[in-house]
């Protein structure tokens, strides 16, 4: 019953499922499906009238990635001589916000999932062709992980675990433990095909790189150059694996993998990674490392040091370059001076290069697009959000040369409060009014309180949260700098803004379709007018007003070069500045009249200003890093992002510090009209599409676009028993049909099916569960009923199975990205036969329940990096309410109970249960990091007495039941027996203290890569309380199930002991346990969660129960009462040990 | 058969992608004579085979054949569906699933059946080498106890009961190793020689003679060796003549005493037993897609069936008899 109860309960509870490309249902959008020699493209369009605000089209982009994709197909296949005869599904998405600049492949699916946007996040890369750059990218994904797989993909894994639990386990296997421990011991093992993501990324990058797009950019280089030389390369553990990385750390492994592979095709002269491609193919290989080996002839070892010598080579010679021009790239902006930039500070310099690297990294890898009010009281900038300071520009260190002092708390605490923090914008440049009052920024089309985005309170019905323009209205009146929220109407998908001179004017960027237009707007909405009318793709980036306001100053993304350009505000005319093979990005005009801009017109990224009269250029910046975003404040200092070893960092340069230096620059265009505003483009770059995607398309069909039916062969051992089988997915490409479902073998027999309609604005899930058990106990008779004597007793081996059957449907909707609710129904037939049942089973009970469930996590359920193994700062609340009926269809199997006389037939109830938890960040005054308290409350309340399945069960459980990877908390209670502690009324509170043992371990150990430990302390008090008649006890059958409630009383928590799980001598008022936990983190294969824990916890307190209580394999025949049920056996106060290799915790 | 037809549908629907062939996937050897143990990596093989027995006839303490009383037999049919994966070039997966139908008919005419799902078997083989003219594989066995173990009356005998059961309750674990040699372009020799060992546990069909409660069997391990010529008749056919004996090992009964980690275990008497079967097998492969067969089995010689011949427990007590086998594979 209990391993039933186990699965029903596992399998009916829904889960928020996984989707690939987007977060909302959109049933108002219409697929449509271009198919092309070697490609299916499905595009998304909306069904909404063309002049609602919410209507999209991706036809361009499809058209687009069409043509893109069959020039890379032969030029990709050809790198490995692997041609993929089938067809890849690629699936563009722009329907959603979230993971704007990124793409997806899954080889053995055939499956690539584009953004059709890349928003703000593309801009570091240079150049702004995504597009091509992500298809070419996604593709060499699909043909190298195809080429490189020697398992079938139709099954690319293998999953192995057991979980041997209690004394049981050694007792199955002839062991009698001296000590009274018990012991959870589970393990589970994915065994899958080497592939580190400096290899798997890397190859990505060079194809697609050799095929023509995604070249190797200043850009690039320059992440190489200052990570060679501040010694920042990721190490030859670090490298392999990919899921543990966050900030700047995933593009350490791309680069690097990239860059290797270039280094290694100059060595060899032929392409490696293909080599790698072909020799992974042939066989299994435990270890890629032996791959490389058995390509080149060296260790991967030798290869990665001869490779930083390469690098360390070119980047001297840049440094050398660099500052024989004199370098010139200022000092980072922070109030308090950093220590790695002072040079005087000691305790920087005794600092180990561990705690350095840590400490340069902070909390965020990007400081972004620095601007300053017209007036120089405010600057803007982007650094984990939206950050507003009043400060004047010669406050910064950086500029003026004071810094505040570190022990200066009075200076340091009025910085904080003249700061103003939003973490809901998105990261473009601000644009300021011309009094310096107000500005804009690009924040969410579900603009609420400050509160309600960040706990993710906003109700959004339609499932649209695009983006728009907001002004924002300072309120510097108190002592807490204020901004006062306004969005502008109309301004649906904007991206970046500037403020006219004059205040009147608003000239936005807005996105659609693959393609960025100009348009203009008054500060309230009106006036709203389309400048540009481009269809091609072209993208603008960095949009300033000319002095006289006539004009606009931006970068564009066209003829597959990165320019600048006019546009003229009254006439549309479009002037060319430059033409150049340099990519000249975020143009700004300065109060010096002068066009300010970051160009690598000499091989790195620095920032030029242009006189736009005489057109003369002249170089601001010398770095070794590389410029984006260059902003000129009052007073002519430059504020700007660098790029470096730790991140993209914001410096200034001060007015007289400044390089301002002619320089001869190629491709200054002529200020002559090449474009009229005829709304017809009339350029020299025509896209030369021939594919056009709507004539091309037909409406998409599910059935046509299914995934290769996959599964994963699954080996589980229970009970020194062996069940095998095999999991099993298949869905549609547009994600609106999702079937899986398991099916194990063995002594237990188990059939699980799952189906996901995601067509409809809520998900409707729907499923089956079949789980049959066998199980064997011994039946302790004892002679003389005297539990002293044991010489009598006599042990019965008896065998039984049962079945359970489940059936569930939920209707579940996501309000918000933290909000969860749904509406459900579900129905469980419980059967049992063994000698002398044949081959019927004897239905026995069928339970039935409706209700709803509430679930709020402002973090959305994402647990990135150390929040994985270390929740903190977040928190969770899960309400679920269900009305539920219970038949006994076998009375007498199902436990006999009698009310006044007569067999009980049925009952039905109301059950609520709520849990709440919250991950409380702890510093310690500044002397810890990554500490965390952990409260849990758990609650829940069954209207009337019930049987006792039907109960609230608690117990310490082992994770293996639950999935590898899960967050969750198992360890309320641990210190006593799974699932024995039962009750209508139930009440946990649990505390636990986290702190890590070992961060950044960062090691490998043959396919084992282990990134982090955490200790952590844990104590739980609570209890569940059932009923009982007046008297202490309860009476005939597994619960008294009374009629009439005058028979019966219910417990009261506190007032009453639980007389269920007390023993006679211990009642037990409340349950208590204490433990510590040792959590590791790691992967298997590169990036497969492998997470495992040790926990050891007490129950302080005896307990008793039904049947084999003390986990001896032998049920006591002897009842504990004279008018009871329970057994007389009881669990003494004991230690538990779980330990999970490999399961989660 | 009309799982094998909508699979055949599918497989022949435009943009079916759930059933699409890839690139990856090994090549397919046409001839039967030359194909390895193992499908090629990517290659999913559904099978659907129905075997069937019917026999008049136990063997006896000495083994010989000894008929049932007049009008009574004994039908054996097992309806198998089988999955077959290559996991990789080397490394094939498989699940053999039964459904089996134990019939008996007494001398008076009445038929006692029962219908229902038997252990089912899973494992793998694994090839070290490819394609050659002589090529060694190791298969893994593992027979789940997923059948029914649950007698329907509680007094045993061939008159007392109203069903059989279609598992044994016990867990076996089996390595055989297989070989090939090819002889000439139409002619290969196919061998076996295995061991399966049998997980001693608590069935459902072991009664204790006083008091409630099931007890313990320990059944015989078995050793079996095997023995086959294949002919390649013509491009499509192929014909295959052999022989297998398997020798098991004891058999012993219990309880647990007392204590669950104490096991008395007693031997049942002429449990030891040696069985040898001929069979002749014909297979029909038009394409790659597709393959039929049929075999014939018959038992030349064995042991005392008449131990377990009344649950019906064919793995322990095979009766004497033609058993024939259709099957017919879908691959892709």
């Amino acid at each position: 019953m209990v391993a039933t109860a186990l699965c029903a309960l596992l399998l009916s509870l829904p889960a928020a499922q996984a989707r690939a490309g987007y977060y909302s249902n959109h049933p108002d959008v219409d697929w449509n499906t271009l198919e092309t020699e070697h490609f299916v493209i499905h595009w998304p369009e909306s069904s909404r009238p063309r002049d609602d605000e919410h209507y999209f089209t991706s036809g361009f982009t499809a058209a687009q990635v069409a043509e893109i994709a069959e020039e890379v197909y032969p030029r990709v296949c050809g790198r490995v001589g692997y041609f993929v005869e089938e067809k890849t599904h690629i699936v563009i998405y722009d329907q959603d916000r979230g993971w704007e600049g990124n793409g997806f492949a899954l080889a053995e699916w055939n499956w690539v999932g584009i953004a059709a946007d890349w928003a703000s996040t593309y801009r570091p890369r240079g150049r702004m062709e995504f597009i091509a750059d992500v298809v070419a990218h996604e593709y060499a994904h699909i043909v190298s992980l195809k080429a490189y797989q020697p398992l079938s993909e139709g099954s690319t894994g293998l999953q192995i675990g057991g979980l041997a639990e209690d004394e049981e386990w050694l007792r199955r296997w002839g062991t009698e433990p001296s000590v009274h421990t018990n012991a959870d011991i589970g393990a589970d093992v994915l065994i899958v095909t080497d592939g580190p993501i400096w290899w798997v990324e890397g190859t990505a990058e060079l194809w697609s790189h050799l095929s023509g797009y995604n070249f190797w950019g200043s850009s690039r280089e320059a992440f190489m150059r200052v990570h060679t030389l501040d010694g920042k390369l990721p190490s030859i553990d670090e490298w392999t694996t990919q899921a543990d990385k966050w900030g700047i750390e995933p593009e350490r492994n791309y680069q690097s993998g990239y860059s290797f592979g270039l280094y290694l095709n100059e060595r060899y002269g032929e392409d490696m990674y293909a080599r790698f491609d072909t020799l992974s193919g042939e066989r299994f290989h435990w270890s890629w490392d032996r791959v490389v080996e058995e390509a080149t002839g060296q260790s991967t070892e030798q290869l990665n040091s001869d490779w930083r010598g390469w690098l360390m080579e070119r980047a001297q010679a840049d440094l050398e370059r660099v500052e024989a021009a004199g370098r010139v790239e200022g000092r980072e902006l922070a109030l308090v001076q950093p220590g790695w930039e002072n040079e005087d500070d000691e305790d920087w310099a005794e600092l180990s290069k561990k705690v350095q690297d840590e400490t340069m990294e902070g909390d965020t890898s990007y400081q972004e697009m620095p601007s300053y009010s017209p007036d120089g009281s405010y600057m803007a900038w982007f650094d984990r959000g939206f950050q507003l300071r009043e400060i004047r520009p010669e406050d910064w260190g950086a500029v003026g040369g004071t810094y505040v002092d570190e022990k200066d708390r009075k200076k340091l605490r009025h910085y904080a409060r003249r700061t103003f923090t939003f973490e809901h914008a998105e990261y473009y440049r601000t644009a300021w009014s011309p009094d310096s009052k107000q500005f804009i920024v690009t924040g969410p089309e579900d603009m609420a309180s400050d509160f309600r985005l960040e706990q993710g309170l906003m109700f959004n019905a339609d499932g649209y949260n695009w983006t728009q323009l907001l002004i924002g209205t300072i309120d510097a009146e108190g002592k807490q700098l204020e901004v006062d929220w306004q969005p502008i109407p109309g301004t649906l998908r904007a991206r970046e803004a500037a403020w006219s001179p004059d205040g009147g004017t608003i000239a936005f960027s807005r996105y659609g379709d693959g393609t960025h237009n100009l348009w203009t707007v008054a500060p309230d909405g009106s006036a709203l007018e389309q400048l540009t009318f481009f269809a091609d793709g072209t993208q603008v980036q960095g949009i300033s007003f000319l002095p006289e306001a006539d004009e606009l100053l931006v970068s564009l993304f066209r003829d597959e070069r990165q320019d600048l350009w006019l546009v003229g505000l009254e006439s549309g005319e479009l002037t060319r500045l430059t033409d150049s093979q340099a990519d000249e990005t975020d143009p700004v005009m300065a109060p010096d009249g002068r066009a300010w801009f970051s160009s690598d017109q000499d091989g790195i990224l620095n920032v030029y200003a242009m006189d736009l009269d005489t057109l003369e250029v002249r170089k601001q910046t010398n770095l070794i890093g590389s410029a984006y975003g260059p902003f000129v404040a009052d007073g002519g200092h430059l504020f700007f992002t660098d790029f470096t070893s730790h991140g993209f960092r914001i410096k200034a340069i001060p007015a007289g510090e400044l390089k301002d230096e002619p320089v001869s620059y190629g491709g200054i265009y002529k200020r002559a009209p090449s474009y009229a505003h005829s709304g017809e483009l009339d350029s020299t770059w025509a896209p030369g599409f021939v594919v056009d995607a709507k004539a091309g398309s037909v409406p998409f069909k599910a059935r046509s676009a299914l995934f290769p039916l996959s599964g994963w062969p699954v080996l589980r051992s229970t009970d020194r028993n062996v069940e095998a089988g095999s999991g099993f997915f298949i869905g549609d490409y547009t994600e609106g049909h999702w079937f899986e479902g398991e099916a194990t073998f063995g002594k237990d027999n188990f059939l699980w099916l799952s189906y996901w309609l995601d067509t409809l604005w809520p998900s409707v899930l729907a499923g089956y569960m079949r789980y049959t058990y066998k199980g064997t106990y011994g039946y302790g008779l004892d002679e003389d009923g005297v539990v002293e004597t044991t010489d009598d007793i006599t042990v019965v081996d008896l065998k039984f199975e049962q079945a359970s059957d489940d059936i569930w449907t939920y209707v579940m909707y996501y309000p918000s990205e933290a909000l969860w609710v749904g509406l459900g129904a579900d129905a469980s037939r419980y059967s049992f036969r063994d000698t002398g049942d044949g081959r019927s089973f004897v239905p026995y009970t069928g339970h039935a329940g409706f209700g709803a469930f509430f679930e709020w996590n402002p973090s959305g359920g994402w647990y990135w990096g150390d929040q994985w193994i270390n929740p903190r700062g977040q928190r969770r609340l899960y309400v679920d309410y269900q009305y539920r009926l219970t038949k006994l269809l076998d009375p007498e199997i199902a436990g006999g109970v009698y009310d006044d006389g007569e067999l009980l037939e049925g009952y039905g109830y109301h059950q609520l249960m709520a849990s709440y938890t919250e991950f409380i960040p702890i510093g310690w005054f500044g002397l810890s990091e990554h500490h965390t308290l952990q409260l849990d409350f758990e609650g829940g309340y069954i209207d009337r007495n019930v049987m006792s399945w039907d109960e609230f069960i608690a117990g310490g459980r082992h994770p293996y039941h639950w999935g590898s990877g899960t967050i969750g908390n198992n360890i309320q209670f641990s210190g006593y027996e799974g699932w024995s502690l039962t009750g209508e009324t139930m009440l946990m509170a649990n505390l636990s203290y986290r702190f890590p043992l070992w961060r950044d371990i960062n090691a490998k150990a043959g396919p084992i890569y282990t990134e982090a430990m955490y200790l952590q302390f844990f104590g739980t008090v609570g209890n569940l309380w059932s009923y009982r008649i007046p008297e202490n006890s309860h009476i005939e059958g597994w619960s008294m199930v009374a009629d009439d409630p005058d028979d019966i009383r219910r417990e009261i928590p506190g007032k009453d002991y639980a007389y269920k799980n007390s023993t006679t001598d211990h009642p037990n008022y409340w349950l208590t346990d204490a433990g510590l936990e040792l959590r590791v983190r790691a992967f298997i294969f590169n990036d497969w969660d492998w997470d495992s824990f040790l926990r050891v916890a007490y129950g302080f307190q005896p307990t008793a129960g039904y049947g084999d209580v003390n986990a001896d394999l032998i049920q006591s025949s002897v009842a504990r009462d004279a008018a009871s049920e329970l057994s007389d056996e009881v669990e003494p106060a004991t230690l538990r040990v779980y330990l999970g290799i490999g399961t989660g915790w | 058969m009309h799982v094998l037809a909508l699979f055949a549908l599918a497989l022949a629907a435009p943009r079916a992608h759930a059933f699409e062939a890839r690139s990856s996937m090994g090549a397919w050897t046409p001839r039967q004579v030359e194909r390895d143990y193992v499908l090629p990596k990517g290659w999913l093989a559904i099978e659907l085979a129905a075997d069937s027995k019917t026999t008049g006839a136990v063997r006896d303490e000495n083994g010989a054949r000894s008929a049932l009383d007049e009008g009574t037999a004994w039908h054996y049919s097992r309806l198998w569906l089988k999955v077959d994966q290559g996991f990789a070039r080397r490394f094939m997966l498989y699940a053999h699933i039964p459904l089996v139908h134990a019939w008996l008919t007494n001398d008076e005419g009445a038929n006692t059946s029962t219908f229902a799902l038997g252990d089912i078997h899973t494992g793998f083989w694994l090839q070290p080498w490819l394609a050659r003219r002589g090529v060694l594989a190791l298969q893994v066995d593992l027979k789940a106890p997923s059948g029914v173990e649950w007698p329907s009356d509680f007094i045993g005998g061939a008159n007392n009961t109203s069903g059989f059961l279609t598992g044994t309750g016990i867990t076996n674990l089996g390595a055989i190793l297989h070989a090939r040699q090819q002889l000439g372009s139409g002619l290969a020799l196919r061998g076996c020689v295995g061991y399966v060992h049998k997980f001693p546990q608590v069935v459902g069909y072991v009664i204790e003679d006083e008091g409630f409660g099931n007890g313990w069997l320990s059944a015989g391990d078995e050793t079996r060796v095997g023995l086959e010529v294949q002919l390649q008749a013509a491009d499509a056919w192929a014909v295959d003549l052999g022989a297998r004996y398997s020798h098991r090992a004891v058999y012993r009964m219990g309880n647990s005493g007392q204590s669950a980690s104490s096991l008395v275990l007693e031997t049942i008497a002429n449990s030891t037993g040696d069985f040898v079967d001929t069979g002749l097998g014909v297979s029909f492969s038009p394409n790659q897609h597709f393959e039929a067969g049929l075999d014939l089995d018959y038992q030349l010689m064995g042991s005392d069936t008449r131990l377990f011949g009344h649950l019906g427990l064919e793995e322990f007590s095979p009766q004497p008899g033609l058993t024939v086998t259709l099957q017919g594979v879908l691959r892709w």
